[in-house]
């Protein structure tokens, strides 16, 4: 009798062993099974030194009297929409005097401590 | 935007202003330069660029945009203007993916790659640990040894990173000092990356490896040169074009604004100089590198148009002799006499810029030009001599021209493609009087000349302006910390 309980026993202890190794591999879908791979991989990209922020300057109360620097780089047309923007600026502020300037697309540190010695707020435009 | 930010800097308070679709490009480049909330002005692009064409018909298009102009000028800095938050840091740590199988992590590693727009839209080969590890046997050179510094947004480019990089690509082990080099001429202080990385023009690059590496890796240099199906010459140039995505930080439409894509986009023009038929020792011994050295040298080039790769003749179909194809070299690179007409200071017109430019002689045309007794020191001294245009021959136009570049160049202040260094001004005043010759070439070394392809082959022409932001869109480096080949130690 002892035996046979045993032997019960262990057939019971195996069956749902048996079981429960099975379900684990049944397909029952994503959401079922634990995933299985994880890929570690190494990030590709360059590492970049955020630099200081800073603020615009202040802005200018109005226009009337100042200079206005217009700086251009350029390319073909573009004087076309600027003649406009000019004519335009004077007809709001006569006292406003309009300076045209041409360069780079950076205007680079010497031409921009020049422009900035000769204007009071600018307007710069490269074209896209 | 770093011009206007200079003038923010020294106090000027102004505005920027630009085209909609520029828009999220120029608040990018903002970022960059550590003022992210200078004021942008944007004009309709749809209304702008046809318009430009007369004042009449850009008028109203100014005339709409000046309240916003003015405003911009005036309207006082917001709280949040003018106390811009500090930027953070990316986090750049290691990625998990997590999946079912190999297959579908697979499958989701180039998911979130190409999401993140960390790739060039073909699938990618993940870069685990084991494998970078693998990569960087390729190489003695230590892995956290920084390269330099990748425009636009100056990431920091390591041997690692580029290893990372050309697993990704699926480039092997040996070709890793290969890259390197590459990588070490696009990112000198004197190269021009930054144009080709964000301009509209839609610029590519050339990767020539000249020396006995090329061989030893297997790259091609014959027939189908510029192809596909070279692993060597494909994932070289394609890790390349990794490197530059993920260090530089660029997409397309975002920052790089290639208008039509560039060309060769995945590979770039990758090739290697085919010694086994060229009469001449390879091309970096004209840089002062020895014979027996590897060497990568890297240019940018014209992808479209007037400046896309041009054959010069060759090939099985057309009879052609030595001659003739060195007089249609003469008679294209001459066509930039073009330029003196067109010059006019503070006009960006591309047909006022004097070339560089890249002949890639195909063998038979080598083999023929030294019977016919040249070097490559004096195949490209006869060029520039032969396309030298007699000043008496210069009509008004071109005189007014040429006077002008000069004086341009002597004042400065312009971009750097629009003038003459300094050394080759005394060159082009001496032109200027007769008796004198104008050259088209701005000076003998920049003409570049290969040898490539198989028999029978074309010579092809590469062209590009010699530089913007920077002197130079050519470089030669050395090939070195080998460690898999013979060649490149």
């Amino acid at each position: 009798m002892e035996m046979k309980r045993r032997w019960i026993w262990s057939l019971t202890v195996t069956g749902v062993f048996v079981v429960v190794l099975l379900i684990g591999h049944l397909p029952f879908g994503e959401g079922w099974a634990e995933a299985s791979v994880t890929l570690k991989v190494l990030n590709p990209r360059g590492e970049i030194e955020p630099p200081q922020t800073l603020a615009p300057a202040p802005r200018v109360t109005d226009l009337a009297g100042k200079k206005i620097g217009i700086y251009w780089n350029g390319k073909q047309g573009g004087p076309n929409f600027w003649n406009a923007v000019e004519e335009l600026l004077k007809k709001r502020f006569p006292t406003a005097t309009i300076l045209r300037r041409y360069g780079p697309a950076d205007i680079g540190a010497a031409s921009a401590t020049k422009l900035a010695k000769e204007v009071d707020t600018f307007i710069y435009g490269v074209g896209d | 935007m770093s011009g206007t930010i200079r003038l923010e800097k020294l106090g000027k308070p102004g505005i920027f202003v630009i085209t909609a679709n520029f828009a999220h490009d120029a608040r990018s480049a903002a970022r960059d330069h550590g003022m992210p909330t200078v004021r942008l002005i944007t004009v309709p692009d749809a209304e702008y660029y046809e318009n430009r064409i007369s004042a009449e018909k850009v008028r109203p298009v100014a005339e709409k945009a000046m309240d916003t102009i003015i405003d911009g000028l005036i309207r006082p800095l917001t709280p949040e203007e003018a106390k811009p938050k500090a930027m953070a840091k990316e986090i750049l740590a290691p990625v998990e993916v997590t999946a079912d199988d190999d297959a579908l992590a697979l499958e989701k590693f180039n998911d979130l790659f190409l999401g993140n727009r960390w790739g060039d839209g073909l699938p990618l080969i993940p870069p685990t640990p084991e494998r970078v590890r693998r990569m960087l046997t390729g190489t003695s050179r230590p892995p956290h040894e920084v390269i330099g510094t990748v425009a636009p947004k100056n990431g920091i480019a390591t041997v690692e990173k580029i290893a990372i990089n050309a697993v990704m690509a699926g480039a092997k082990p040996e070709y890793l000092p290969v890259i390197i080099a590459a990588m070490e001429g696009l990112l000198d202080k004197e190269y021009d990356l930054m144009h080709p990385q964000i301009s509209t023009g839609s610029f590519t690059f050339l990767i020539a490896v000249t020396g006995p590496i090329a061989k030893e890796i297997g790259m091609n240099s014959g027939i189908g040169l510029l192809g596909h199906g070279w692993r060597a010459n494909n994932t070289i140039g394609r890790a390349v074009r990794l490197c530059l995505i993920n260090l530089g930080h660029t997409w397309p439409a975002v920052n790089d604004m290639a208008l039509d894509g560039r060309a060769v986009p995945h590979t770039f023009y990758t090739f290697a100089e085919n010694q086994d038929y060229s009469p001449w020792k390879p091309y970096h011994v004209v840089q002062g590198y020895k014979p027996e050295d590897s060497c990568v040298t890297v240019s940018t080039v014209g992808s479209y148009g007037r400046g896309a790769l041009t054959a010069y003749g060759g090939g099985a179909v057309q009879a052609w002799t030595t001659e003739s194809i060195l007089g249609n070299i003469v008679k294209d690179i001459g066509g930039d006499r073009r330029a003196f007409a067109h010059y006019k200071r503070g006009v960006a017109d591309y047909d006022s810029v004097l070339r560089k430019h890249i002949i890639v002689l195909h063998p038979e045309m080598a083999m023929g030009l030294k019977r016919l007794g040249y070097t490559r020191e004096s195949l490209r001294q006869y060029i520039y001599e032969t396309t030298r245009v007699p000043y008496e021959q210069l009509d008004q136009q071109e005189l007014r021209g040429v006077r002008e570049f000069v004086d341009a160049s002597i004042a400065g202040g312009i971009r750097l493609a629009f003038m003459l260094p300094q050394d080759r001004i005394p060159v082009f005043q001496e032109a200027l009087k007769p008796g004198g010759k104008v050259p088209v070439v701005v000076s003998p070394e920049d003409i570049i000349i290969l040898v490539a392809g198989g028999i029978p082959g074309n010579t092809l022409g590469a062209k590009f302006q010699r530089a913007l932001y920077t002197w130079s869109s050519h470089k030669t480096k050395l090939i070195r910390g080998a460690t898999l080949t013979q060649a490149g130690r």
